[in-house]
């Protein structure tokens, strides 16, 4: 994972990384904009680069990125093949070796039905750095395995405040075992490459050694390719978000899988408003509700919902 | 005798003279189909897997064998490795010595260089068309030496053959 940044640029731009990359544990984002200030976000806190790359909060002395260089990096990025991140660009984004996510913006180029066809003119890059945290599950696992092993769990949280992060370390754990229970199959439909950051189908991200990904699949359709070509013991999902993804996770769970899920939303609630699901139904499909929320700046688990028990 | 001799090595050496323009001419028409087929390798790859040019490269070099096989396979893990260089550069600096080893005119590597140019098209079908595009060109370039060098290869061994015996005349 070390420097895996200065990996992102073209040869004849790495000296000016250099110093960006050396700090790959701090940084949060990189953004670019045609002709704008490079702005990099830094513990937290906003730094802008100098003609030779080094940290400056002074705006004049702020070094521009210049459409050329915008277009260098995406070229490099996308492996001098563009055509083959065709799907990635569509949706925005494109993510690369080290599970690192860089987000495109320019102007959009609409289907006759008015999907999106492509962006063309990108002038507007966001380097999202993947900081996989190791351990993040360490305080739900006690929670997550029951008498009768592991427990299927629901994931509720606004934006925001770790859940993708929290699903990616429990499918880790679950998958590779521990104190709390042997090692599972976990088969993992990763519709946005969040959570193993998969690059030319191979996970940046550790997901364990009995996991399988589907990488950038439509959830429904991968729960059901999973469930038919891998027999995964659990199934993990990121961002729960449409009715039929519902109904295959019904099927999967009828399969007699576990399942890990993540939904926004703050509670039963807004679950209920979102789905029309009542509670009783979820409850069918979920043993436990982990509800996460932050605290302090830093995410926290605010509350554990096994089944049959009542909001706090 | 050894007047003899000195004849059999000149007649000899004006006929092998004629067999090496032919093996040329035969030479170049394998190697354009060689091109084709890394081509058409590349272009299957981009079909069926959109799959990423270096990506081509490594399935080409599994499928072919010699040099270009190898010159493939380098281009593969030097992109892999992502020491930051331009895969068009890479590709071409890679395959320009093995190419240079085969009876080649500049303007048949001018097709093939054409079909990777140095920004990735956006679009995987048009990356297919060129290709594809290139790939015809070599077969109809190498479809075309094939009917001459019928003519060719008879005027070079004969050519070399009837030049061996006039030397011959000439000095006897």
């Amino acid at each position: 994972m070390e420097n895996t940044i200065l990996q992102l640029f073209p040869d004849r731009r790495r000296r000016f990384w250099q110093q960006t990359a050396s700090c790959q544990g701090e940084i949060q984002e990189i953004r670019l904009r045609a002709y704008r200030p490079i702005v990099v976000y830094r513990d937290g806190r906003e730094w802008y680069l100098t003609a030779e790359g080094a940290f400056t909060e002074d705006l004049c002395q702020a070094s521009c990125a210049l459409p050329e260089e915008l277009e260098g990096l995406l070229q490099h990025i996308c492996r001098y093949s563009l055509y083959a991140f065709e799907e990635e660009l569509r949706q925005g984004f494109v993510t690369v070796p080290g599970g690192h996510r860089v987000g495109v913006a320019g102007q959009a180029v609409l289907e006759p039905d008015g999907r999106v066809k492509s962006i063309k003119h990108i002038s507007f890059l966001n380097l999202r750095i993947a900081h996989e945290v190791k351990g993040a599950a360490d305080g739900v696992m006690p929670r997550i395995y029951g008498a009768r092993g592991l427990k299927s769990a629901l994931i509720l949280s606004p934006p925001g405040c770790g859940k993708t992060t929290l699903l990616r370390d429990l499918i880790r754990q679950v998958s590779d075992g521990g104190v709390w229970g042997p090692g599972m199959t976990v088969g993992v439909v990763d519709e946005r490459s969040e959570l193993a950051g998969s690059f030319c189908g191979r996970p940046q991200n550790d997901l364990g050694m009995r996991t399988d990904v589907l990488d950038a699949c439509p959830k429904e359709l991968g729960m059901f390719l999973l469930l038919r070509a891998m027999a995964p013991q659990v199934i993990a999902i990121d961002e729960l978000g449409s009715p039929g993804e519902l109904e295959q996770l019904k099927n999967a769970a009828a399969c007699g899988c576990r399942i890990l899920a993540t939904a926004h939303g703050t509670g039963a609630v807004d679950l209920e408003r979102r789905f029309g699901m009542g509670r009783q139904e979820w409850e069918k499909l979920f043993d436990l509700f982990i509800l996460l929320e932050k605290r302090d700046g830093k995410c926290a688990v605010k509350a554990y919902r096994d089944r049959g028990e009542e909001d706090a | 005798m050894l007047r003899g001799l000195g004849a059999l090595l000149i007649f000899g050496g004006c006929l092998g003279l004629g067999l090496w323009y032919r093996e040329q001419f035969l030479g170049r028409v394998k190697a354009l189909e060689r091109m084709e087929e890394i081509l058409g390798l590349m272009a299957c790859q981009v079909r069926y897997h959109r799959a990423a040019l270096p990506e081509c490269c490594r399935y080409a070099a599994s499928q072919t064998t010699g040099p270009l096989a190898k010159a493939l396979g380098d281009v593969a893990d030097r992109m892999q490795e992502n020491g930051g260089a331009c895969f068009a550069e890479v590709f071409r600096e890679s395959l320009k010595e093995p190419f240079q080893k085969l009876p080649l005119k500049p303007g048949d590597l001018e097709i093939f260089w054409q079909c990777v140019p140095v920004s990735g098209l956006a679009d995987g079908q048009m990356q297919l068309e060129l290709l594809e595009q290139g790939r015809q060109r070599l077969t109809d370039r190498a479809r075309r030496l094939e009917r001459e060098n019928v003519e060719k290869c008879r005027m070079a061994v004969g050519l070399g053959a009837l030049g061996g015996l006039l030397l011959l005349l000439a000095l006897w």
